[in-house]
C-alpha cells in the first residue's frame, strides 16, 4: 500500500524534475556550474546577456574581509559594472548569494551569508537597479570555491555571487 | 518536636565534637579520576539460545560502560569465579572479585518466558561493601536484545553515578558525502553508541543543517538549505516520516532548537540581511519576535526551566553569548573572553551552557555556567563545533573538522564526545562523513 | 549542438529512470524503519520479591566461611597491584605533599576555611592558633593540651609539623600523608567530579585500624544523616565510593606498630571541591 503510494510519488517526483531541468525559469545547477569554472576563463564572445558575458564585462563575484561584510571599494567598482550591465538588459533577474569561508561556527555564518548578499543588494539597489530583480540567498560556510583550507582559499570563500535566474518574461 | 531535634542534634555534637578529639582527621582531597574497575560476566541464560542472547547483551553493556569513561571494565579472562554457582539469584563469593579489583559487580541472567519474550534480570553488586546496590528486569521480545542492553547499561550506571544514564537514546546528524564544494548533506539516525544508522532524508535537492532533537517527541527540526532560494526550517517526525515546512517566509529561517516541553520551536528569521531570533508556538503556528537588534542574533537556545534564552550576537562588536527571558526582555551579555562564543547549548541539567569558541585560529568546545562565571574549555582543534548535550548533562558530543590536504581533498567531519570534565575524548563511529550531531531524550 | 542535445537527453532520461526506481525507497524515511520495541520495566521492588537474593540462603554462613578463606591471598593481591605499581614513587611522593601542604595552612587560613571547608575539623585546626595565642585557654583546654602532649611523646620528628597538621592527633607528618595518599589512591572520584555543585558533596568517614592495619569495621559515615535528609542522589554515590576506597585501600600497614595507639582511629573528609576542574 505505502509502497505503491511511494512509487507514485517518486513518479511525479520524476516528472515534476524533468520539467523543472526543461523550463527555462530553473537552470539552478547548469547556471553555478558554469559559474564555477567560468572565472577567467574566456571564451571569445560570449552571448550578450548571458552569465558568461556579466561575468566578462562586469565580474559576478565581490570578495569581503574576514568576518566583515562591508563592501570594498574593488567590490563597490564591481557592483557598479554589474549595475551598468543590469541595466542593458532589464528583463533579466539575478540571485546574489552570499558565502562565508569555514572559520566560523554555521549558524553563524549562515547570518553572514545574508549580510554580505544584503550588502551587495543594497548598493545596486542605491545604484538603480529595481530590487524586485534581486533574490538574496545565504549559503554560510557549506558552498565553499576553493575547498583548501588555507588563507587564499577562505578570501576566495567570503564573497556575494551574482547568477542570472531568468532572462526575461 | 522541634526541641526534640535540637536536644539530638545537640548531643550529636557533642558526640562528634569529642570522637573527633580522639581520632586523626585526614582531608581527602586528590582522588583519581581512573575509571572504576567493574565486572560483568556474561549474562546467563538456561539454554544454549538465551546464553547466546546473554553474550550480546554482555557485549554491548560492556561497550556503553566502557565508552562512558567513567567505568572500566575488567577483562572477562581474568575472572576466577565457578560458573555453576553463580546466577543472577545467588549472592556472589564477593573475595572472587575482590581478587581482580574489581570494586563493583554486574551479575544479569536471561529467561524465555512463555509468550515467546524473554527476560532480563540483572543485579548490581558493591564487592567490597557486600552489599547489593541495586537490581532491575525487564522484558522485552529477544530481538530486542539490544535495547534491553542499553537499558541495562543506563540502570547500572544511574545506580553507579546517582545520575540517569543516556545509552538508550539516539543520535540524529549530517551524513557528509561527496567532496567539499557539492557535499551531499542528508540526515541520518543512529543509535547512541553508532549502531543502526538509517537515513531519513535523500540529500537530492537540498543540504540538512543543524537538525535539533525534540525533547518530548521523536521529532526533529533542522534547517533545509536549497538552490537559489533562502533555507528554511522543517520539522520532521521521526516515527511517521512527515515533514513540512516551519511556516513560509521571505528570509530565511535557520538555527532552530525546541523549547525544553516540546511546544515550541525558537529560531533565527532573516530579514533584509538582519537576523533576529523568533520563537514559534507549534500548535498556533503564531511567530513572536524576541530580539529587535540590528546586529546578528542567532543560535537561541532554551534553558530547561524555560525561562531564559541563551543566544549568539555580535552587537558588542564581535560574537558573544547573551542571555534573554523567554519573553525577550532581560538581554545581558555572559561572555566576555578573547575571540568569539557562539553556539551555546543549554545543559538539560541546567547548570551550564556549552559553546563553540573561536580565539586565535582555533576552536574550542567549552562550558560556562548561566551567570557567565566558570568558563572551561573543553576540547581544542582545527574546528570543533556545534556541541550537544546527553539528556543527563554529563557528556558533551560536537563535530570535528580536519583542514583539507593541499590538494583540497579530505576536509572530512566526524563525530566527538567528551565528558563534562575533560576528560574521555572519543570518535563516534559513522558511515561516512558526519556533523551536526543532535543527542535525543532518552527513549520511552 | 546536436550531440549536446542527446546528451542532454539520455542524462534526462537517467536522472528520470534514477529518480523513478530510487526515490521512493528514500524520498521518505521508511515509517516501518524506525519503531521502537518498548522495553517493560518490572519495578525493582518486584524483582526483589520474584528473585529474591536470598534463595541463596546458606549465604551467610558460606560467606563467613569464604572471608576467612580467602581475605589471606585476597588482601593481599589486591592492595599489591596499587601499591607495587609505584613501591618508590608513592612514600616518596607524600612527603614532599606534606612538607608542601604543611606551610600552606598557616599563611592561608584567613582564606582558606571559608571557601573550602567551613566543617567544624578544619576550622577547629585553624583557629587553634589564633586561640592559643589568645590567653583564653580554659575553653581550648583538651586541644591546647594535645600538641603539648604530642612532642613529648613523639619525641625526635613531632615538633615543626605537630602544629601545622593540628591537635588530636600525634602522627608524625609523613605517616599522615601517606595515609592520605594510600586513601586517594583508592578514592575514586570519577563520578563525584561530574555531578552537579559537586564541591558540596563532601563525606566525612571515621573508621579504627587494627595493628595489622585492617578495618576493625565497615566504615561509619559521620554525616549520613546529612546525606540522607538532602535527598541528593550524587552525595549518596559520593558516600558509596568513599567507603569503597577506604574498603579497597586496606592494609593500612605502613604505620610504626609501636605506636599503634596513635594511628588507630581515623577522621577522614572526603572533599572533592579540589578537583573540579575550574
Amino acid at each position: 500500500m505505502s509502497t505503491k503510494f511511494l512509487k507514485i510519488a517518486g513518479a511525479v517526483a520524476s516528472l515534476a524534475l524533468i520539467s523543472a531541468c526543461a523550463s527555462s525559469t530553473g537552470p539552478d545547477i547548469d547556471t553555478t556550474a558554469g559559474a564555477d569554472t567560468g572565472a577567467g576563463s574566456g571564451p571569445v564572445g560570449a552571448v550578450p546577456g548571458s552569465q558568461e558575458d556579466l561575468e566578462q564585462s562586469a565580474g559576478h563575484r565581490v570578495f569581503f574581509a574576514y568576518n566583515q561584510y562591508t563592501l570594498t571599494p574593488q567590490a563597490q567598482a564591481t557592483l557598479s559594472r554589474q549595475a551598468a550591465w543590469l541595466k542593458e538588459y532589464p528583463e533579466t533577474r539575478i540571485v546574489l548569494a552570499g558565502n562565508c569561508d569555514e572559520r566560523g561556527t554555521r549558524e553563524y555564518n549562515l547570518a553572514l551569508g545574508a549580510r554580505r548578499a544584503e550588502a551587495a543588494r543594497a548598493y545596486l539597489s542605491s545604484l538603480g537597479v529595481d530590487s524586485s530583480r534581486i533574490t538574496t540567498v545565504s549559503y554560510g560556510k557549506e558552498r565553499p570555491l576553493d575547498p583548501r583550507s588555507t588563507e587564499e582559499a577562505w578570501s576566495l570563500n567570503r564573497n556575494a555571487t551574482t547568477t542570472i535566474s531568468s532572462v526575461g518574461s | 518536636m522541634k526541641r526534640f531535634f535540637a536536644i539530638l542534634l545537640t548531643a550529636m555534637a557533642a558526640a562528634f565534637a569529642s570522637a573527633a578529639q580522639a581520632r586523626v582527621t585526614i582531608d581527602i582531597t586528590q582522588g583519581n579520576v581512573d575509571p572504576m574497575p567493574i565486572a560483568v560476566p556474561n549474562f546467563i541464560g538456561g539454554d544454549d539460545n538465551a546464553s547466546a542472547l546473554g553474550r550480546d547483551i554482555t557485549g554491548v553493556l560492556m561497550s556503553n560502560l566502557d565508552r562512558s569513561g567513567l567505568f572500566q571494565v575488567i577483562d572477562q579472562r581474568a575472572y576466577i569465579y565457578n560458573r555453576e554457582e553463580f546466577g543472577v539469584n545467588t549472592r556472589p563469593r564477593f573475595a572472587d572479585w575482590r581478587i581482580i579489583n574489581a570494586q563493583v559487580l554486574v551479575a544479569g541472567e536471561i529467561e524465555e518466558l512463555p509468550d515467546g519474550r524473554m527476560q532480563v534480570s540483572t543485579r548490581v553488586w558493591d564487592v567490597y561493601a557486600n552489599e547489593q546496590l541495586g537490581a532491575v528486569a525487564f522484558k522485552t521480545p529477544a530481538d530486542n536484545w539490544r535495547r534491553a542492553a542499553h537499558k541495562v547499561a543506563d540502570f547500572v550506571y544511574k545506580t553507579l553515578t546517582g545520575e540517569e544514564g543516556y545509552f538508550d537514546t539516539r543520535v540524529v546528524f549530517v551524513h557528509e558525502t561527496d567532496d567539499k564544494q557539492n557535499r551531499t548533506k542528508r540526515l541520518m539516525i543512529m543509535d547512541q553508541d553508532g549502531a543502526n544508522p538509517v537515513p531519513l532524508t535523500d540529500g537530492l535537492n537540498y543540504q540538512v543543517l543543524t537538525p535539533r532533537f525534540s525533547p518530548t517527541q521523536q521529532q526533529i527540526t533542522y534547517m533545509a538549505l536549497f538552490q537559489n532560494r533562502p533555507g528554511q526550517v522543517y520539522l520532521f517526525n521521526i516515527e511517521t516520516g512527515e515533514q513540512e515546512q516551519l511556516g513560509t517566509f521571505r528570509g530565511m529561517t535557520f538555527a532552530p532548537r525546541f523549547s525544553p516541553d516540546g511546544t515550541k520551536v525558537i529560531m533565527s528569521m532573516e530579514r533584509n540581511g538582519n537576523s533576529d531570533v523568533f520563537k514559534m508556538d507549534l500548535a498556533t503556528r503564531r511567530l513572536t519576535r524576541l530580539t529587535d537588534n540590528p546586529s546578528i542574533d542567532t543560535s537561541p537556545t532554551m534553558s530547561p526551566d524555560g525561562r531564559r534564552i541563551a543566544f549568539t550576537s555580535d552587537r558588542g562588536g564581535s560574537q558573544q553569548i547573551y542571555t534573554m527571558n523567554a519573553d525577550g526582555g532581560g538581554q545581558k551579555r555572559i561572555t566576555f573572553g578573547d575571540g568569539f562564543y557562539q553556539t551555546p547549548v543549554w545543559s538539560p541539567r541546567g547548570d551550564l551552557i556549552a559553546f563553540t569558541r573561536q580565539y586565535k585560529g582555533r576552536f574550542y568546545i567549552g562550558v560556562i555556567r548561566p551567570d557567565g562565571t566558570g568558563e572551561r574549555l573543553l576540547t581544542e582543534s582545527f574546528l570543533d563545533e556545534g556541541p550537544t548535550w546527553s539528556p543527563n548533562g554529563r557528556v558533551i558530543m560536537f563535530y570535528r573538522q580536519t583542514p583539507t590536504r593541499r590538494d583540497g581533498s579530505g576536509g572530512d567531519a566526524s563525530l566527538w564526545s567528551v565528558d563534562l570534565t575533560g576528560r574521555n575524548l572519543r570518535r563516534i563511529r559513522t558511515p561516512a562523513g558526519a556533523s551536526d550531531p543532535a543527542w535525543s531524550p532518552l527513549l520511552p | 549542438m546536436r550531440f549536446g542535445f542527446f546528451f542532454s537527453l539520455v542524462l534526462h532520461i537517467a536522472v528520470a529512470t534514477v529518480a523513478f526506481v530510487q526515490l521512493p525507497a528514500s524520498w521518505r524515511p521508511s515509517v516501518e524503519a524506525e519503531p521502537y520495541v518498548p522495553v517493560e520495566l518490572i519495578r525493582q521492588a518486584e524483582l526483589d520479591l520474584t528473585t529474591s537474593i536470598p534463595a541463596a540462603a546458606p549465604e551467610p554462613e558460606p560467606e563467613e566461611i569464604e572471608e576467612p578463606d580467602l581475605p589471606e591471598p585476597e588482601i593481599e593481591e589486591t592492595p599489591a597491584p596499587p601499591e607495587q605499581v609505584e613501591p618508590e614513587p608513592a612514600p616518596v611522593e607524600p612527603e614532599p605533599e606534606a612538607v608542601e601542604e604543611e606551610p600552606e595552612p598557616e599563611p592561608e587560613p584567613p582564606e582558606e576555611p571559608p571557601v573550602v571547608e567551613p566543617q567544624e575539623t578544619q576550622t577547629a585546626e585553624l583557629d587553634l592558633d589564633a586561640l592559643s595565642q589568645l590567653i583564653d585557654r580554659e575553653q581550648d583546654e583538651e586541644r591546647t593540651e594535645a600538641p603539648r602532649e604530642a612532642p613529648s611523646e613523639t619525641t625526635e620528628v613531632a615538633e615543626t609539623p605537630r602544629r601545622a597538621v593540628g591537635a588530636g592527633d600525634r602522627l608524625t607528618a609523613s605517616d599522615e600523608a601517606k595515609m592520605r595518599a594510600a586513601v586517594e589512591r583508592c578514592w575514586n572520584a570519577s563520578a563525584i567530579i561530574g555531578a552537579p555543585e559537586p564541591e558540596k558533596l563532601i563525606v566525612t568517614l571515621e573508621f579504627e585500624l587494627q595493628p595489622d592495619g585492617t578495618l576493625t569495621s565497615p566504615p561509619r559515615v559521620a554525616n549520613a544523616m546529612q546525606i540522607n535528609l538532602s535527598g541528593n542522589r550524587f552525595w549518596k554515590v559520593a558516600e558509596q565510593v568513599a567507603v569503597r576506597a577506604v574498603v579497597a585501600c586496606q592494609p593500612y600497614d605502613f604505620f610504626p606498630a609501636d605506636r599503634y595507639a596513635d594511628w588507630k582511629e581515623f577522621r577522614a573528609n572526603f572533599d572533592p571541591s579540589q578537583m573540579v576542574g575550574r
